[in-house]
């Protein structure tokens, strides 16, 4: 007979995938981020090989990037639809946390009943859940392999047979993301804090370690071997345009971080880290602080964008509240208030009900609500039926990925920016194109990126704080070809230049 | 197979000629064996000079650097394209060599000298310094000869020592600096007259060359930041890998603990570094020291006693794969920077249609070429610093460049005298401009005062048609 616990996780599980499946489930599309993975999965499927060199993208461009969960997924669509795959696999994967923080919790806290709850509690991080429950995102996986290796770590000490699921999952990690940097990081992090306090350094811990990190310093830099050519160091910030390096790489505040993370594990890991620093020794607890603060620091920098560092702030906070639950029920056991344990435990559920699944619904609701909708991807099959296969589409910075993936034309625009030596410059042609008064203004940018079309969504009317293009009138040089929800006009004229 | 003294030394000296031969090969069967750089042809061009004039150049603006002489000695006998070859590469295994011959003095193994010389052999500076006609490979060679004389014992071979360091100074302020820095732990060892004399006689010398070091400089090309300038791997053409540094920095914090020991190798390093921030070719001389902390931090890694064999050998693996990549991508950059066939075909057909005279307006990076292959004068090359009106000369450029006003360009153009124009595709792909029809791609299509020349695979020369021709 199954044991309790294992029950219990299944039915964690079942709960925090249905929840997933039925946000994800609520919309055909998905968000615009998605796109990029979605069109790489189809060249996958289709060639064998991965969308290095695109046409589209940016009217022909350089993509770099670790392809290995484009692979996962263009594989899994050899049995059914890309589109169930891209809705599927990546909450599955995201699921499958809980069980990965069910069992470092296990090791940490010894105790059963705190490994299950932090583990129902790192199945509704908001950040974590709506990040990646439609967008595709490669954090899906990379976030609980990332977990899992520290699991794998922390019983190398007792087990040796664990090393080869090490090495393998610190390949395919390695391979997959460049986040991978952040679990080295950290791991140099608590190798620090062991030799500060004194602890023996295990050997063979050390070595994975030393191994780890010029493993995934060596593939990052072949990956990127170029960018750093292009923009040298500055391929941190991925070549984000000054105007939005802000938006991506904002700086930290204690209000996101109740937000996004959770009152509880934030606070429990607070005081978690505050006790193992100047209080008590625990290896284990030294490795999550070592992520803990390896993420802090590069979001204090400015290193990692704050959802990035969130995600796996909120996690490891998950992890540091397991050991706040079971030193304080043990501590309870010791007092005369032991009999109102139950209390303490329906109190502390309680409050992830407030603070982190209702914080969760809303914030993966706002997510599904914010997804292309059917209008937009209608006028994008209209602009793929209509238009010749070379002409360039203007659209807004957030839906440059979908004129690629779904009209499959050209953009002008879209977030991925590295090794696009004028993305400032087209950011902002692309604001005036949008919000200039004067055709004479705009005539000569369209001309410039051989613009044909102009998408006029809900989406870029928001963003560019507009109602139309304020040109419009023009008719010999501005066609209105597609009048809907959203509009689509051609652009008809040249202007010679004396 | 075991290391003996002579088969490590002869693995060593055959992998240098096997990597610095690379570069060679593939100009020789891909580029018709033109010279790599732009560097090379100032030399060439000076040295030929001084073949010419039989005597030292005596123009104002010329910057006097032994190298010149060194050149010109030797293209007097062999040619000077040949001798712009055969220099570097010749006193870069020569310079491999010595320093093999001063890791044995310190009592190094002979397995961290393999690793030493090895990880020297691949890094990207060190490669420079020896197939590309540079000013360093002299003083180079004769600071590593220095050393070496300087550890023997016998007073022939300090009196040698002091004439190779003698010699070493005159290069620079730089080759000072780090000679008198290495003689101060010799100083502290041996406490002997001897040793005081001889810092003082470098320091006499030192002093006599001031007036050649310090020349008045304009700084006006913006300077790239230091880790591009300095890690071949972010683009650097004279820089060290990231993998280097990251050896050489567990090297050093495995040496730390022997500091007094390594004294030799930890001052010379300090000063270096500091020079680093002002001069940049510092990095080679950087290249040797590093190289000694990361084939010392490579042995101890290999000899380390691991718990788990296999991550022993996949982290060797990782860093031997992360050396040789460095490697391989320099090697494949060096060989195929310009200039090329066709750069050298346009400036050969530009020295048969123009005359001695006239002068060719270019990017100040295309002005070595110019100068050399055309012979023919330029308003601007990578010496202008030393030019006294440089801030003014770079200003108009850059107004001829991206002026719109043709009035003005013109008045430019007849400032200079300007008769040609030579443009290729790196100018037209970002380095000067970003756009079609920016700035003067634009008035070229003035056909009363441009005349198109010569178009051939992106390279377009014009002609000034009102200029002073």
């Amino acid at each position: 007979m199954l044991k309790k616990e294992y029950m219990w996780l299944a039915l964690m599980f079942v709960l925090v995938l249905g929840t997933r499946l039925y946000f994800v489930f609520q919309t055909p599309y998905f968000s615009e981020d998605a796109y990029f993975n979605i069109r790489q999965a189809e060249h996958i499927r289709e060639t064998g090989l991965p969308l290095f060199k695109d046409d589209l993208s940016y009217s022909g461009r350089n993509f770099l990037f670790q392809p290995f969960f484009q692979y996962i997924l263009a594989f899994f669509n050899l049995f059914m639809p890309l589109s169930l795959v891209c809705k599927l696999l990546p909450n599955i994967f995201a699921s499958c946390l809980i069980f990965i923080v069910y069992l470092i919790a296990k090791e940490i806290t010894k105790s059963k009943g705190a490994a299950l709850l932090s583990s129902f509690i790192s199945g509704f991080i908001p950040i974590f859940f709506a990040e990646t429950v439609n967008s595709v995102s490669v954090f899906s996986l990379v976030i609980p392999l990332m977990f899992f290796l520290i699991y794998l770590l922390i019983k190398i000490n007792n087990d040796k047979k664990y090393i080869g699921y090490f090495i393998v999952s610190i390949f395919v990690l390695a391979l997959m993301h460049s986040s991978a940097i952040l679990l080295i990081i950290g791991l140099l992090l608590y190798l620090l804090l062991i030799r500060l306090e004194h602890l023996k350094q295990r050997r063979a811990e050390l070595e994975l370690i030393v191994f780890s990190t010029i493993l995934v310093l060596w593939l990052n830099f072949i990956t990127y071997k170029n960018a750093f050519l292009v923009h040298g160091q500055f391929v941190i910030w991925q070549n984000i345009p000054k105007e939005l390096l802000g938006h991506y790489f904002s700086q930290l505040s204690i209000l996101n971080a109740l937000f996004y993370i959770g009152i509880i594990p934030l606070v429990s890991g607070i005081y978690l880290i505050y006790k193992y620093i100047f209080k008590k020794k625990n290896r284990k607890i030294y490795l999550l602080m070592g992520f803990a603060l390896s993420g802090l620091f590069l979001l204090w920098f400015k290193l990692i964008p704050l959802k990035t560092g969130l995600i796996f702030f909120g996690i490891i906070f998950v992890l540091l509240f397991s050991k706040f639950y079971s030193d304080s029920l043990l501590f309870i056991n010791k007092t005369r208030f032991s009999r109102y344990k139950i209390v303490f435990v329906a109190l502390i559920f309680l409050v992830f009900i407030f603070n982190s699944i209702i914080p969760t619904i809303s914030y993966t609701s706002k997510i599904i609500r914010e997804t292309p909708s059917k209008h937009e991807i209608d006028a994008l099959l209209w602009l793929k039926n209509n238009s010749n296969e070379k002409d360039v589409i203007l659209a807004s910075l957030d839906e440059g990925c979908l004129v690629n993936a779904v009209a499959e034309r050209k953009n002008v625009i879209d977030k991925n920016f590295l090794l696009i030596k004028d993305a400032e410059q087209r950011l902002e042609d692309v604001r005036k194109i949008y919000t200039t008064h004067y055709e004479t203004e705009a005539i000569p940018l369209l001309n410039k990126y051989n613009i044909k079309y102009i998408i006029l969504s809900k989406k870029s009317m928001e963003d560019y704080n507009i109602v139309d293009l304020n040109y419009r009138t023009d008719e010999k040089c501005f066609e209105l070809v597609y009048d809907k929800e959203v509009k689509i006009y051609k652009s008809l004229c040249k202007m010679e230049e004396k | 197979m075991k290391l003996t003294e002579k088969n490590t030394l002869a693995y060593v000296m055959l992998a240098a000629v096997i990597v610095l031969l690379i570069p060679f090969l593939v100009r020789f069967l891909f580029y018709n064996n033109i010279i790599i750089g732009d560097e090379p042809y100032y030399h060439a061009t000076i040295a030929r000079q001084i073949i010419e004039q039989k005597s030292l150049i005596q123009d104002s603006n010329y910057i006097f650097n032994p190298y010149h002489l060194v050149l010109a000695s030797a293209g007097y006998f062999i040619g000077i394209e040949l001798a712009s070859k055969l220099i570097p590469f010749l006193l870069g295994l020569l310079s491999a060599f010595i320093f093999y011959l001063i890791i044995k003095e310190f009592k190094m193994s002979i397995e961290e000298r393999l690793f030493v010389l090895l990880i020297l052999i691949v890094s990207p500076a060190f490669i420079y310094l020896s197939v590309i006609s540079n000013t360093n490979s002299v003083p180079v060679f004769l600071t590593l000869l220095g050393i070496y004389f300087l550890l023997k014992k016998k007073i022939i071979f300090t009196v040698l020592s002091l004439i190779s360091f003698a010699a070493a100074v005159s290069f620079g302020i730089f080759n000072a600096l780090l000679v008198v820095v290495l003689l101060f732990p010799y100083l502290i060892k041996e406490k002997s007259k001897k040793a005081i004399i001889f810092l003082f006689i470098i320091i006499i010398i030192s002093a006599a060359f001031m007036p050649v070091y310090f020349q008045e400089k304009t700084e006006v090309i913006q300077k790239e930041g230091i880790l591009q300038s300095s890690i071949s791997d972010f683009g650097a053409l004279v820089g060290i890998g990231v993998f280097n540094i990251l050896l050489a920095f567990i090297g050093f914090s495995l040496m730390w603990k022997k500091k007094k020991e390594h004294m030799f190798i930890f001052l010379p390093l300090l000063i270096m570094l500091i020079s680093l921030f002002y001069l940049r070719v510092v990095i080679i001389y950087l290249s040797f020291v590093l190289a000694v902390f990361a084939g010392y931090a490579f042995t101890k890694i290999k000899n380390m006693d691991w718990e788990i064999k296999i991550i022993k050998n996949l982290t060797i693996l990782l860093i031997i794969c992360g050396l040789i990549f460095s490697t391989v991508s320099y090697l494949n950059r060096i060989s195929n920077i310009q200039p090329d066939k066709e750069v050298i075909k346009s400036l050969d057909w530009l020295k048969h249609y123009s005359e001695p005279d006239e002068i060719v307006f270019s990017h100040y990076s295309k002005g070595f070429w110019i100068i050399n292959v055309a012979e023919r004068p330029v308003v601007t090359d990578k010496m202008l610093e030393y030019f006294p009106n440089a801030k003014e000369r770079f200003n108009d450029s850059l107004e001829i460049f991206y002026s719109r006003n043709l009035k003005n360009t013109k008045l430019l153009i007849d400032k200079y005298n300007i008769t040609y124009i030579w443009i290729d595709n790196e100018m037209k792909q970002g380095l000067v401009w970003e756009k079609e029809q920016q700035g003067l791609l634009f008035l070229f299509r003035n056909n009363e005062t441009f005349k198109n020349i010569y178009n051939n695979q992106g390279i377009e020369i014009w002609e000034v048609k009102n200029g002073y021709n």
